[in-house]
């Protein structure tokens, strides 16, 4: 995959009907954990920092609810450990992701819909 | 023998994976869960672009407190190849974004109508493109009560193609 931006009608159009950002509000309440390595080549970390941003004010009332973590040790994959170093951060991400999923799936609240 | 069988009380819950293909949009699915447990959350798996729902599973597998649902993506695994574009990868990864996203509400309702889900406790989790097609699914309000993106974009603007 290369980097050209898209910058035609084809792009504008794809864009104004994906862009999560645009929609961030129709979003809450729902617990969202976003997951993001620092070295991904393909999607760059800051895009969910950016997502990250923009949902906060929309979860001011349960900020416990969205949680953003980056791991400085990850790229891209989450399955081919190169490393010692690796493989321990992307057993880490999978137990984050059990844990959000224990959290708030095991306990009902006001907010679950 | 065959009696001593027969007395031997069975385990409390037995793990089952099972195939199913949610109609009528025909989304493949793997279903995980353990037979003979009392209901559980269940949690919905999107692979990324060029994966599987069963290479998924080996990547990210969740243990048996919840039912899991590993689905093909459109255009992916057992599903049939998105119709070519002229204008390439980039618009296959729109199709297929907005094709699964629309489907989740789909699966959601298959899990709410299986006797192993806590239909009020489902989960909704995507690496990469399956990620992305999870954010934007959420946007349509399922009903999902927690979600996790892995190495998601979202936006078409942020994939590279």
């Amino acid at each position: 995959m290369g980097d050209r931006p898209w910058d035609d009608a084809l792009s504008q159009q794809l864009d104004l009907t994906t862009d999560v950002s645009r929609r961030g509000a129709s979003i809450f309440p729902v617990a969202l954990l976003i997951l993001h390595g620092q070295l991904d080549p393909d999607v760059p970390a800051a895009s969910a920092e950016a997502l990250h941003a923009v949902l906060l004010p929309h979860y001011a009332a349960c900020p416990e609810r969205l949680q953003l973590k980056v791991y400085p040790a990850l790229a891209h994959t989450i399955s081919r450990p190169e490393s010692a170093e690796i493989a321990a951060a992307q057993e880490a991400l999978r137990q984050d992701v059990s844990a959000w999923f224990s959290r708030f799936l095991a306990v009902s609240s006001e907010h679950n819909r | 023998m065959a009696q001593h069988l027969v007395n031997t009380p069975l385990p409390e819950s037995t793990p089952v994976a099972e195939r199913h293909v949610v109609e009528p949009q025909g989304i493949p699915l793997l279903l995980r869960y353990e037979k003979g447990a009392a209901r559980r959350p269940a949690v919905i798996m999107l692979h990324g672009w060029g994966g599987s729902k069963e290479r998924f599973q080996k990547s990210l597998p969740l243990d048996e407190r919840f039912v899991t649902a590993y689905v093909d993506l459109p255009g992916h695994g057992e599903r049939p190849p998105l119709d070519e574009q002229p204008d390439g990868v980039r618009k296959l990864v729109g199709e297929a974004v907005q094709r699964m996203a629309g489907e989740v509400a789909a699966v959601v309702d298959f899990l709410r109508g299986r006797r192993e889900v806590d239909g009020e406790r489902i989960g909704l989790c995507g690496w990469s493109l399956g990620g992305f097609a999870a954010l934007l699914a959420l946007t349509e309000r399922p009903a999902v009560q927690a979600a996790v993106a892995i190495a998601a974009p979202h936006s078409a603007r942020l994939v590279h193609g």
